[in-house]
């Protein structure tokens, strides 16, 4: 209801002429209500409105000739507007019938209806619909009202064009919204003319067309996003060493990146659509690919491999590659995306590394070599006992042999099971069942504790051949141990040998046992002289050789 | 230990001196006679053509060289040998890893026990 009456309100308080001429206008602008016929006539009641009826000169039923109007868009002064007392009463019904029709028609729409000066300076009146706020009495700061700061210019320069050109103006332009927001809205006003051609006010209406301007930019950042990324992977694909491909099932290529089509002195042009042998690639490698592309495909997983291949300028090189398979929207394998990588420089270090570590420890194991000489030579004759000189040797051998276990991992970790073979070794040639029992769930030990360990079982079974159980025949050794929540404990146990009496002094074996060991295992050591055999406790934390 | 028979004599290929001190110290305390050592594998070469050899010990690097010619030229005379390296069987030529290897360092007991078999496996020396 007070939709109606603001409908109303708009053309409330009009001077005839005017009023006319914007009846014809907005009658223009709008559908209008029969076919080839537009009729408007105000109210009978209302006595400050024009009588007009306007109609087409090829208005099929025109209802007063008198006032048919020819094409011009404004009425000649000539033209004279019949007295309600000269029409008929069909006349007047049909003529109120379309002043509601056209009332019904502002109310109903949902545009913004907006009057504006000749020159635009000022505006009479808007019903801004909720959309903008409403200009009740004429405002000169329109401008600042309704149009945002960057969009004052452009409004500005259509308006001047329209003036000049006494033509529509139209244009999409940001608002500040009643609610305080910037929105869009595709504005449209046209001149109403005096009969002199000379404007005397401008009849608008602006739609609200905020959220198709959101929709389009949301679509026009969606659209340059997927342009960035586009390009952002294109650059990533073209600038990678790495080969990128993709075959379609039927093992054609259908893309090569840059890296590619170098390997293979083709361009691209040359290779897509074509497969392995046609692009020069053997008989046997052409045929593993089709045969991995199969697999892919049937199982829906990738694959990888290594292979060599010549590069057109780098010649001979070996690649790791991997196939991947690209799923359609039903889930099936529809194509199979690749990725190669040469790997040639990375294999040439690896062997490089692995020659200097077997430098490395030859080079060590001359420096042993030569360490056993000097010692030899410095305790020749009376200065130390030929059992002095077995010693060193022995000590020296079972840090060589150590070594030789750690060497064979590159120097990562050494198993505790072989450490102990090596260990003993040169006591046990296990030619004697139950000499020596060796019983434990292997176990990984970083470089330090493998060395460590490796000395103490040197020193424990020297001195077992010495005074221990391998001093004489039918004794046994046992070496057991357990890990127990991180913690490895391995005991050294002799039996049925001489009976056992503790050390007077402390030597070498028994200092780097009870002293050196524990403190380089972070643990403990216990020697304990039982009577019928030593037993060596060692319990120390187990790190992560890695 | 002197169990070795006729003073058999064995050829020494090593180029650290020190360590060439040491095979000729456990050598002639078993009661071997060491011929060389030698250095460089031209001077053991030399050594193989003009002296009768009962065994050798061939270090594999002599300063860069490989001792494998030593080791084709004492082959040819039917002269038995063992490497001497560092690097363990796995350091040798391929072509090489059938012959016996002693794994610096030695321990003297080794090594003559390596010696041992090399010259029981020529039998008595003929001549």
């Amino acid at each position: 209801m007070n939709d109606v009456l603001k409908g109303q309100a708009l053309w409330k308080g009009l001077p005839p002429a005017r009023l006319r001429a914007g009846y014809q206008d907005i009658a223009s602008m709008q559908a209008p209500a029969c076919g080839g016929c537009r009729r408007i006539l105000p109210s009978t009641e209302d006595n400050d409105r024009p009588r007009v009826l306007l109609c087409r000169s090829n208005c099929p039923r025109p209802a007063l000739r008198e006032t048919r109007l020819g094409k011009t868009t404004s009425m000649s002064k000539e033209t004279a507007l019949p007295s309600l007392e000269n029409e008929s009463e069909l006349q007047v019904s049909a003529l109120k019938a379309s002043e509601a029709r056209f009332r019904a028609f502002v109310t109903a729409s949902t545009d913004v209806i907006y009057r504006m000066s000749p020159d635009w300076s000022e505006m009479h009146e808007l019903d801004g619909r909720g959309f903008l706020v409403d200009t009740e009495a004429s405002r000169r700061s329109w401008l600042d009202v309704y149009v945002v700061e960057e969009d004052k210019s452009k409004v500005r320069a259509a308006i001047d064009d329209a003036i000049r050109g006494r033509r529509v103006y139209e244009l999409e332009h940001r608002v500040l919204r009643l609610d305080g927001t910037v929105g869009w809205t595709h504005s449209r006003a046209v001149p109403i003319l005096d009969e002199g051609g000379e404007i005397i006010e401008w009849l608008g209406a602006a739609s609200d067309v905020t959220e198709r301007r959101r929709a389009q930019e949301a679509l026009a950042g969606m659209t340059g996003e997927l342009e960035r990324q586009k390009r952002f992977y294109e650059e990533l694909i073209s600038a990678t060493p790495d080969l990128i491909y993709a075959f379609d099932r039927d093992y054609h290529f259908t893309f090569a990146n840059r890296a590619l089509l170098t390997m293979w002195n083709r361009t691209l042009e040359e290779s897509a659509g074509k497969r392995l042998l046609e692009v020069g690639y053997e008989a046997w490698h052409a045929e593993m690919h089709e045969r991995e592309i199969d697999r892919v495909v049937a199982t829906g997983e990738g694959i990888r491999g290594e292979v060599g291949f010549p590069h057109a300028t780098l010649g001979w090189r070996t690649y790791d590659y991997i196939f991947m398979p690209m799923f359609d929207a039903t889930g099936n394998v529809e194509a199979i995306a690749g990725t190669t990588r040469d790997i040639t420089d990375i294999k040439r270090a690896e062997e490089h590394l692995k020659l200097l570590v077997d430098e490395l420890n030859h080079r060590v194991k001359n420096t042993l070599a030569t360490i056993q000489s000097i010692a030899a030579q410095t305790f020749k004759g009376d200065a130390a006992t030929v059992e002095a000189r077995a010693a060193f040797e022995g000590r020296l051998i079972a840090l060589s042999n150590a070594h030789t276990v750690l060497t064979r991992t590159n120097w990562e970790s050494a198993s505790l099971r072989e450490i102990i073979g090596q260990a003993l070794v040169p006591f046990d040639d296990g030619k004697v069942p139950g000499r020596l029992l060796v019983e434990g769930p292997d176990q990984l030990l970083p470089p330090q504790q493998s060395l460590a360990l490796a000395m103490a079982l040197h020193e424990l079974a020297s001195n077992a051949v010495k005074y221990g159980a391998w001093s004489q025949p039918g004794s046994a050794v046992a070496v057991c141990w357990s890990n127990q929540s991180g913690r490895l404990r391995l005991t050294w146990q002799e039996s049925a040998g001489p009976p056992v009496h503790s050390p007077r002094r402390s030597g070498f074996g028994t200092r780097l046992l009870e002293r050196g060991l524990s403190r380089e295992l972070d643990g403990q050591v216990t020697l304990d002289y039982r009577e019928d055999g030593l037993v060596c406790t060692i319990e120390f934390p187990l790190v992560d050789p890695c | 230990m002197k169990t070795v028979p006729q003073e058999s004599r064995i050829l020494v290929v090593e180029d650290e001196a020190i360590v060439a001190m040491l095979i000729q110290d456990i050598l002639e305390g078993a009661g071997y006679r060491v011929i060389g050592p030698a250095a460089r594998v031209a001077q053991a070469l030399a050594l193989v053509e003009g002296v009768e050899l009962d065994g050798a010990l061939l270090d594999v690097n002599l300063a860069g060289e490989h001792s494998y010619p030593i080791a084709d030229a004492l082959a040819a005379r039917g002269v038995p040998f063992a490497f001497v390296t560092g690097y363990g069987n796995v350091g040798l030529d391929p072509a090489y890893r059938d012959n016996a290897v002693v794994q610096k360092p030695f321990s003297e007991a080794g090594l003559n026990q390596v010696l041992q078999s090399l010259l029981r496996s020529r039998g008595p020396r003929v001549g």
